[in-house]
């Protein structure tokens, strides 16, 4: 019969979900370890930095009771990031409604850097943060879904509603904007 | 610093510092990072971006979000299908036994009327020499014996005095329906001919 670990664990995406719809529980929280901090880089990228569990919860809440709407002419990942965007958007049509136009993914935080373990000297990662924080919305959106999840311009042309040549100008723009940062002294 | 005019190599810098190349694309990419600086440099900066951007993001209980998911994901206690010896079957969630008892219990009390009845329209087809009634294999009490209305009537004829038709098992309720519908099939038949009854016939119903 095998390990059930390892099922899920080797399993694609689509191999779990068939496997959730005939009522395994273990693909649903298979799908949840896959995804969930890809999910909330995502959701930093956006500017969200309080609340991110929830929000990581809400979004695979609602894919899961949405499931069947699922058409798999994109990755299960860009799905999920679709889903969480327009929660992240609402999110953010509330707080507006209560701050008054207060733009809050501007780079206000700095954020420490605790996980770099020394791999990156801290002034190098700070000039990066600074960097990424100079970029538009768009290109931040572009850049980081580009560099730290490897998604193909394709799916991010699907997330950000653009196409894939815009989403490589936005890539590229991101790119020049980081390197000339980094390299002024 | 000038950039690379190679668009496609360049593409590929972002997968190359993800790990999302083959070996084979991971080779020919690093072959030419190797001899093009500003595509060197590019990937350098792209791997401090890429470790800085992953350092930041916030980190989630994965597990307690996988729980909080499971529980709110449970299918809701509705009829399931379950996979019956010989192949998948929609299994009937549970209906309430009572439903079921009392619909047959229902059936059964036309079942009662209706075989009681019958001897009577039998006796009188008999005398009006017309009504080709047969008699009911289910006939379990003839209209002159002591049995009170409400009396159960078995298949096979034996009526037992003082119980009632919720005191029979669902086995002997199907039973007596099966018998009823015996029955209608029967009754369905027209008679070619009538002739009146007599008048004087005390009428069971």
């Amino acid at each position: 019969m095998g390990d059930p670990s390892a099922r899920t664990q080797d399993a694609t995406d689509a191999e779990l979900i068939a496997q959730w719809h005939r009522g395994d529980q273990r693909a649903a929280a298979a799908l949840v370890e896959r995804h969930a901090q890809s999910l909330a880089r995502f959701a930093a990228s956006l500017g969200e930095r309080d609340g991110v569990d929830e929000l990581v919860q809400d979004t695979f809440v609602r894919a899961f009771q949405s499931l069947d709407s699922f058409r798999a002419d994109s990755s299960l990942r860009t799905w999920l990031f679709t889903i969480c965007k327009r929660l992240v958007l609402d999110r953010k049509r509330a707080e507006r409604r209560r701050r008054d136009g207060v733009e809050l993914d501007e780079g206000h935080a700095v954020v420490g850097y605790d996980a770099l373990d020394g791999l990156v000297a801290e002034e190098t990662a700070q000039r990066v943060q600074e960097a990424v924080a100079r970029l538009t919305p768009l290109q931040r959106e572009v850049f980081t879904l580009r560099v730290t999840e490897g998604m193909p311009y394709g799916e991010i042309a699907k997330l950000v509603e653009s196409t894939e040549g815009a989403c490589r100008v936005h890539y590229h723009n991101a790119m020049r904007i980081i390197k000339e940062y980094l390299s002024d002294d | 610093m000038t950039e690379c005019t190679n668009d496609g190599m360049r593409d590929l810098l972002p997968l190359l510092a993800h790990g999302a190349l083959g070996a084979g694309e991971a080779e020919a990419v690093k072959a030419h990072v190797a001899g093009c600086a500003p595509c060197g440099a590019e990937l350098a900066a792209l791997e401090t971006a890429r470790l800085v951007l992953r350092a930041q993001a916030p980190r989630v209980d994965v597990a307690a979000i996988a729980r909080a998911v499971t529980a709110a994901t449970q299918p809701a206690a509705a009829p399931v299908l379950r996979v019956e010896r010989g192949g998948a079957v929609p299994s009937v969630a549970r209906r309430a036994p009572w439903r079921s008892r009392q619909w047959l219990a229902a059936a059964a009390s036309v079942l009662v009327v209706v075989s009681l009845s019958l001897p009577m329209l039998s006796r009188v087809g008999e005398e009006g020499a017309g009504i080709p009634i047969p008699s009911s294999p289910a006939v379990v009490a003839p209209v002159d014996s002591p049995v009170a209305p409400a009396a159960p009537v078995a298949a096979g004829g034996s009526v037992t005095v003082g119980q009632t038709l919720t005191d029979l098992s669902a086995d002997d309720l199907t039973a007596l329906l099966s018998e009823l519908e015996a029955l209608e099939a029967t009754v369905a038949t027209e008679p070619t001919t009538m002739r009146q009854p007599i008048v004087d016939t005390p009428e069971v119903l």
